[in-house]
C-alpha cells in the first residue's frame, strides 16, 4: 500500500497544483474570468473519470497495475502537451460574441484542460474500486496529497514564472509514474510509455510554449503603443506585475477640462496584463500639478494639512495627490509588496511612509487617527467597465469597514472615496449610500449634514466628516467645482439651481439618488433603482455587484444584449459557467443510469448514491468555499485565505478520513452522528466566525495562520469522514457503483464551487452556509433511511 | 473564351460591388436611420463608404453587420450606428475642418471625407496608419491627412478644427485637443468599454467654456427587419 499511497499522494498533489498554475497562466494570458470558467468546466474531467470508469471497470480492473502506470503518464505527458496544443489555438473569448463558428476553440480549450484532470481522477477512483476495503487511507493520501500539492504550487510562484509550472507539476506526476512502474510485474514493455513520458517533460521544459496572451488585454494593447517597452516584470502568488514605458503614455483620469497645463508621461503599470495605474517618474511638483485638477482633490480642500491615509498605494498618484495639495505627512497601505518595490516610487522618505499590508487589516491596528483618509479610484478604466471585479468579494469598501475608516479620523477628519461615474450611474450612487449607512451606524442621526460629493465628466469623489460640514467648507466645495467646472452631486444646503450645470446629464440622477437615500424613502428607492445600489456589508461583500435579475429586460432594451453581459461580465461569466456545467453534469449523471441493470440495483439504491454523494459533494465544497471567502477578511487576501483554508481543511479531512475506520462497526447511527455535528458546527460557525474575526484581526499573521487551523480543523475533520464511510459501505453492497458516486460527487462539487458566489452575491454568506448544511442534512435522512442499503 | 473573361472581370465585380450596395443601404436602413440618425449628409456618407474595402481580409463577411469588428493590434472598427451617431453629433457641415484621433481602420475618416474636404486623421500605431492610409487612398480619399503620431498634441499646424472625433474611449482629454477646437466647435469622445454599446460624451467649446454633454445611454432600437 506504501507505493500506492505514494502514487495517489503524488498524483492528488500535482492536479491540485496544476488547477492553481493553470488558473494564474489563464488569468494573465485571457481574463480572469474565463479562466474561472475554463477551469471550472475542465474539473468535470473527474466527474467524467467515474463515468468513464463505470463502463470499462472490468477491463481496467483486470489489467490494474498496467492500466494505473499508463494513467499516469498519460496525466503527466497530458500536463504538457495540452498547453502545447493551447499555443496553437487562437482564441480570444470575446469574439465569440459575435463569431460563434469558433466556439470549436472553446471546446477544445475544455477538453485539453480536461485532459490531466480526467486521467489523474482515474487513477484516484480506480483505487477505490480496487481496494474497497481500505478506502479510508486512499482518501487520506487524496486528501493530504491534494493539501501538500495546494501550498507547493503557492510556494512555486514565488520563484517560477506561472507558465514554468506545467513542467515542474508535470514532473511531480511523473515520479507517480515511477512508483506505478516500480509496482509492475514485466517491466521491461513498460519502458517505452516511461520514455516517453521523460521526452515530453524535457522537451517541455527546453521549449516552453505559452498560452497566447489576448490581444484585448491592456498589456498587449500598451505594448502597441510608440516605443513601449517593458521596464519591469514581477510574478508571485498575487499575480504578474509589469511596468510599460512609452513616451505617449499618459493618465489623468477626469481631469478637469479647463486643465491648461502639461500631463506628463507615465510609465504604466499591470497587474495581470490589465491596467492598473500610471505612474508619475518625476519628482517635481509641476509634473504632478494635473492632480490638483480632478475630482480626488476635494478632500484637500476640507483639510490643508495634517496626517493623512492613502489605502491603496498602487502607483502612487493618491499619495502625491495629497502632498500636492496641503502639507501632509501620508502613510500608505498597500497589500502587494512588488507593486510599490516595482513602482519604484521615491516618495520623500521625512513625509511618507508605505506600510505593507491589508488596509482593513491595518486600520483595524492602528492607533493613528488621520485628517485625510482617501481610496483611490476603484479598479482600472476598462475593468470598471467590463465589470470584472462583480464576483470578487472586496472587504474595504462595506459599511462595516467605512464604519472603522470613520472611527479612524481626526475630529475635523475627512472619509474621500474616488470612483468611476459608470453609466447608467451606479458606483457613486451605491458608494453614496454606504457612506450614508456607515454615518448612521456610527450614531449620528442627521448624515445629511456630514457628506458631500462632486462628479467631473467622468470621476466622482465623495467625503464625509464624522462632524457637520461647516458654511466654509461647502463654500471651498463650491470655489472648487467652479474652478475646474465640476458639478456637485451633493452638499448640505445644494440646490437645485447648482446641479448639472457642466457635465450635462438627460436627468441627474446622481443628486436624484443622494436626496432619495438621505430621505425615509431610501429602501423604497434601492428597490426601485434599476441596478442593487444597496450598500454591501460583510455578510455580502460584493460592492461591485450591480445586476438585478428584474431589471435585466429594461437593460437589455435600452443597451442590448452585449452591453448588459459586459457590464458585469464575471457575474453573467459565473451563470454561464452554471449553466454548462449543470448540462453535461445531467448527462454524465443521468446517461449512466440507463444503463444500470434494473434487477441489479434496486431503484432506491441508486436514488440513495445520487442523493448521498451528490449531497455530500456540494455540501463539502460550498463550505470550502464559503470558509475561503470569509478568510479573506481575516487574513487579508485571497491567496492567503486560498492557500491556508486549502490546505488545513484538506489536511484535517485527510485525517478525518484515516480514523473514520473506528466507526464501521454500528455504522449507520455514528454516521448520523457525525452528519448531525457537521450541520450543527456549520451554524455555529456563522454566528461566531464575524465576531470572532473582528475580535482577532490585529494580531500577527503568523498567530492568525494558527488561529485559522485551529477554526477549520474541527468541522475539515469531520467532513472527511462521511465521504469514506459511505464508499466502504457501498463497497461491501453495491461495489459497481462506486465509480458513478465518485463522478457524482465530482460534478456536484463543481456545480456548488460555481455556485457558491452567485448564491453568496444574491443572498449573503450565511445562506449559503444555510444550504450546505440543508446538503448535509439531505445525506443524513437519506442515511436513515432502512431502505438505504449501502 | 472572350466571353469568359468579360464575365470574370467585368460581370462578376458589379454583382460582388451590387452585393455590397444592398448590405450598406440595409446597414443604414436598419441599423442607423430606424434608430434616429437623421443627418442626411450622414446617411449619404454612410452609404457611400465601402466598408468592407477598410476591414481584415478575414472579416469582410461581417463588415455590415451591426457591430465592432476586429481589425488587430487589439483594435476595433466601430459599430456603423456609432460611427454615424458621433459624425452626427460632431455636426459636420460642407466646408468645415475635423480633426480626428484613432485612425484605425480608417472608416470614420472615410465617412469625413465623402461629407468635407478638410480631414485630418493621427494614429499611433504605425501598422494601422499606414494600412488605413494606403486603403483610403486606393479608395480615392486623397484629401485625407494621415499622420502617425502621439494624438495628444492633435495637429498643431492646422488648428482650429470645426469638429474633433476621438475615437478611442478615453479616460482623459488631452488639454492641446480642447485648445485646438474651434470655439463654437464640437469634441466627441466614446465613453466605456469598446465591446459594448458606448455612451458617447459631447465637448463643446462656447464662450471659451467648456461644456460636456453626455449622450446616454445610447439608446439601442430593437433591431428590425423585413419592414423592406
Amino acid at each position: 500500500m506504501k507505493r500506492h499511497g505514494a502514487v495517489i499522494f503524488l498524483v492528488s498533489a500535482s492536479l491540485i497544483a496544476y488547477q492553481l498554475a493553470l488558473m494564474r497562466i489563464l488569468s494573465v494570458a485571457q481574463f480572469h474570468h474565463f479562466a474561472y470558467m475554463i477551469i471550472s468546466i475542465a474539473l468535470l474531467g473527474f466527474g467524467a473519470s467515474g463515468t468513464f470508469l463505470y463502463f470499462i471497470k472490468n477491463r481496467f480492473l483486470k489489467n490494474f497495475e498496467a492500466a494505473i502506470f499508463f494513467a499516469c503518464a498519460a496525466c503527466s505527458s497530458a500536463m504538457i502537451l495540452s498547453i502545447f496544443v493551447l499555443h496553437f489555438i487562437h482564441f480570444d473569448p470575446f469574439l465569440l460574441i459575435w463569431d460563434i463558428t469558433k466556439i470549436w476553440k472553446l471546446a477544445l480549450f475544455y477538453l485539453m484542460i480536461m485532459l490531466p484532470f480526467f486521467f489523474g481522477a482515474i487513477i484516484i477512483c480506480s483505487f477505490f474500486i480496487k481496494y474497497s476495503e481500505q478506502i479510508n487511507k486512499i482518501y487520506f493520501f487524496n486528501l493530504t496529497g491534494s493539501a501538500f500539492g495546494g501550498v507547493g504550487v503557492l510556494g512555486l510562484l514565488f520563484y517560477f514564472e506561472p507558465y514554468r509550472l506545467p513542467e515542474i507539476i508535470a514532473v511531480v506526476a511523473f515520479i507517480a509514474s515511477v512508483f506505478s512502474f516500480s509496482i509492475l510485474k514485466r517491466k521491461k514493455i513498460f519502458l517505452i510509455p516511461l520514455a516517453l513520458n521523460v521526452i515530453i517533460i524535457f522537451l517541455g521544459w527546453m521549449l516552453p510554449y505559452e498560452i497566447q496572451t489576448s490581444e484585448y488585454k491592456s498589456l498587449s494593447k500598451a505594448m502597441h503603443l510608440m516605443d513601449a517597452k517593458i521596464v519591469n516584470e514581477k510574478f508571485s502568488p498575487f499575480g504578474q506585475i509589469t511596468t510599460v514605458a512609452s513616451p505617449v503614455l499618459r493618465y489623468a483620469p477626469g481631469l478637469s477640462l479647463n486643465y491648461t497645463g502639461e500631463i506628463p508621461v507615465q510609465t504604466g503599470l499591470f497587474s495581470d496584463g490589465e491596467w492598473v495605474g500610471g505612474i508619475i517618474q518625476s519628482d517635481s511638483n509641476k509634473a504632478a500639478d494635473f492632480l490638483k485638477h480632478t475630482t480626488s482633490s476635494l478632500p484637500y480642500q476640507l483639510a490643508k494639512s495634517g496626517n493623512a491615509l492613502v489605502i491603496g498605494v498602487g502607483t502612487g498618484t493618491e499619495i502625491r495627490t495629497a502632498l500636492q495639495n496641503g502639507n501632509f505627512n501620508v502613510d500608505g497601505v498597500e497589500l502587494n509588496p512588488q507593486v510599490t518595490e516595482i513602482s519604484n516610487v521615491n516618495f520623500p522618505k521625512e513625509k511618507v511612509g508605505i506600510i505593507i499590508g491589508e488596509g482593513r487589516g491595518y486600520l483595524s491596528q492602528t492607533k493613528n487617527s488621520y485628517d485625510v483618509i482617501a481610496i483611490p479610484i476603484l479598479e482600472g478604466f476598462s475593468s470598471s467597465a467590463a465589470g470584472i471585479q462583480s464576483v470578487f468579494e472586496n472587504y474595504l469598501l462595506t459599511v462595516e469597514s467605512l464604519e472603522l475608516m470613520l472611527s479612524k479620523l481626526s475630529d475635523d477628519g475627512v472619509l474621500a472615496i474616488s470612483v468611476w461615474t459608470n453609466y447608467p450611474p451606479r458606483h457613486s450612487i451605491k458608494m453614496f449610500a454606504a457612506l450614508v449607512e456607515s454615518l448612521e451606524k456610527l450614531g449620528i442621526v442627521n448624515p445629511a449634514l456630514h457628506i458631500a460629493g462632486i462628479r467631473s465628466w467622468s470621476t466622482a469623489t465623495l467625503v464625509v466628516r464624522k462632524t457637520p460640514l461647516a458654511s466654509n467648507d461647502i463654500e471651498n466645495i463650491k470655489i472648487f467645482c467652479e474652478a475646474n467646472s465640476f458639478d456637485p452631486i451633493y452638499y448640505p444646503t445644494i440646490t437645485d439651481e447648482e446641479i448639472n450645470r457642466y457635465n450635462l446629464l438627460e436627468e441627474d440622477l446622481y443628486y436624484k439618488s443622494s436626496i432619495k437615500i438621505l430621505s425615509p424613502q431610501r429602501n423604497e428607492y434601492f428597490d426601485e433603482y434599476n441596478f442593487n445600489i444597496e450598500p454591501p456589508n460583510d455578510d455580502k461583500p460584493y460592492f461591485s455587484h450591480f445586476i438585478k435579475f428584474k431589471s435585466l429586460p429594461y437593460l437589455r432594451e435600452i443597451l442590448g444584449n452585449e452591453s448588459v453581459a459586459f457590464m458585469e461580465l464575471g457575474f453573467f461569466i459565473l451563470l454561464l459557467t452554471l449553466l454548462q456545467i449543470v448540462l453535461i453534469s445531467f448527462v454524465l449523471i443521468i446517461i449512466p443510469l440507463f444503463f444500470l441493470r434494473k434487477e441489479e440495483y434496486p431503484r432506491s439504491s441508486k436514488f440513495a448514491t445520487l442523493i448521498y454523494f451528490g449531497g455530500l459533494g456540494s455540501g463539502f465544497m460550498l463550505i470550502e468555499i464559503i470558509l475561503i471567502q470569509k478568510f479573506i477578511l481575516f487574513l487579508s487576501h485571497p491567496i492567503y485565505s486560498v492557500s491556508v483554508v486549502i490546505t488545513a481543511l484538506l489536511l484535517f479531512s485527510g485525517i478525518g478520513s484515516y480514523y473514520s475506520t473506528k466507526f464501521l462497526k454500528n455504522v449507520s447511527k455514528k454516521l448520523q452522528f457525525i452528519l448531525i455535528l457537521i450541520i450543527i458546527t456549520a451554524a455555529g460557525y456563522s454566528i461566531l466566525i464575524p465576531g470572532m474575526f473582528n475580535y482577532l484581526v490585529h494580531l500577527p499573521v503568523i498567530i492568525k495562520y494558527l488561529i485559522a487551523f485551529l477554526i477549520i480543523a474541527p468541522i475539515a475533520f469531520l467532513m472527511g469522514m462521511p465521504f469514506p464511510i459511505g464508499m466502504s459501505l457501498l463497497a461491501q453492497r453495491f461495489s459497481n457503483l462506486i465509480p458513478w458516486a465518485w463522478g457524482i460527487n465530482g460534478y456536484l462539487s463543481v456545480v456548488s464551487a460555481i455556485a457558491a458566489p452567485l448564491l453568496a452575491m444574491e443572498f449573503g454568506f450565511r445562506v449559503v452556509i444555510v444550504i450546505a448544511s440543508i446538503m448535509y442534512l439531505v445525506a443524513l435522512l437519506i442515511s436513515n433511511k432502512e431502505r438505504f442499503t449501502f | 473564351m472572350i466571353k469568359l473573361i468579360f464575365i470574370f472581370f467585368f460581370i462578376l465585380p458589379l454583382l460582388t460591388q451590387d452585393k455590397y450596395t444592398k448590405l450598406r443601404n440595409d446597414m443604414v436602413k436598419f441599423q442607423i436611420e430606424d434608430r434616429g440618425v437623421k443627418d442626411k449628409y450622414v446617411l449619404d456618407a454612410m452609404r457611400a463608404v465601402f466598408r468592407h474595402e477598410l476591414v481584415p481580409a478575414s472579416h469582410i463577411s461581417q463588415a455590415y453587420n451591426d457591430h465592432p469588428v476586429p481589425i488587430g493590434y487589439g483594435q476595433t472598427i466601430s459599430q456603423p450606428y456609432i460611427v454615424a451617431l458621433m459624425t452626427e453629433l460632431a455636426d459636420i457641415k460642407p466646408g468645415m475642418k475635423a480633426l480626428e484621433i484613432g485612425t484605425g481602420s480608417g472608416y470614420q475618416a472615410a465617412v469625413l471625407a465623402e461629407i468635407i474636404d478638410s480631414v485630418y486623421t493621427i494614429e499611433i500605431i504605425k501598422e494601422l496608419g499606414t494600412s488605413a492610409a494606403d486603403k483610403l487612398k486606393k479608395l480615392g480619399y486623397k484629401k485625407v491627412q494621415v499622420k502617425i503620431a502621439d494624438g495628444y498634441y492633435g495637429w498643431k499646424e492646422s488648428a482650429p478644427f470645426d469638429a474633433i472625433i476621438v475615437t478611442a474611449a478615453a479616460e482623459h482629454i488631452p488639454p492641446p485637443l480642447i485648445e485646438q477646437l474651434k470655439e463654437g466647435g464640437k469634441m466627441i469622445i466614446p465613453v466605456g468599454h469598446p465591446f459594448q454599446v458606448q455612451n458617447l460624451m459631447l465637448v463643446e467649446k462656447k464662450e471659451g467654456k467648456i461644456k460636456t454633454k453626455n449622450i446616454l445611454p445610447v439608446r439601442f432600437v430593437p433591431f428590425k427587419r423585413g419592414k423592406e
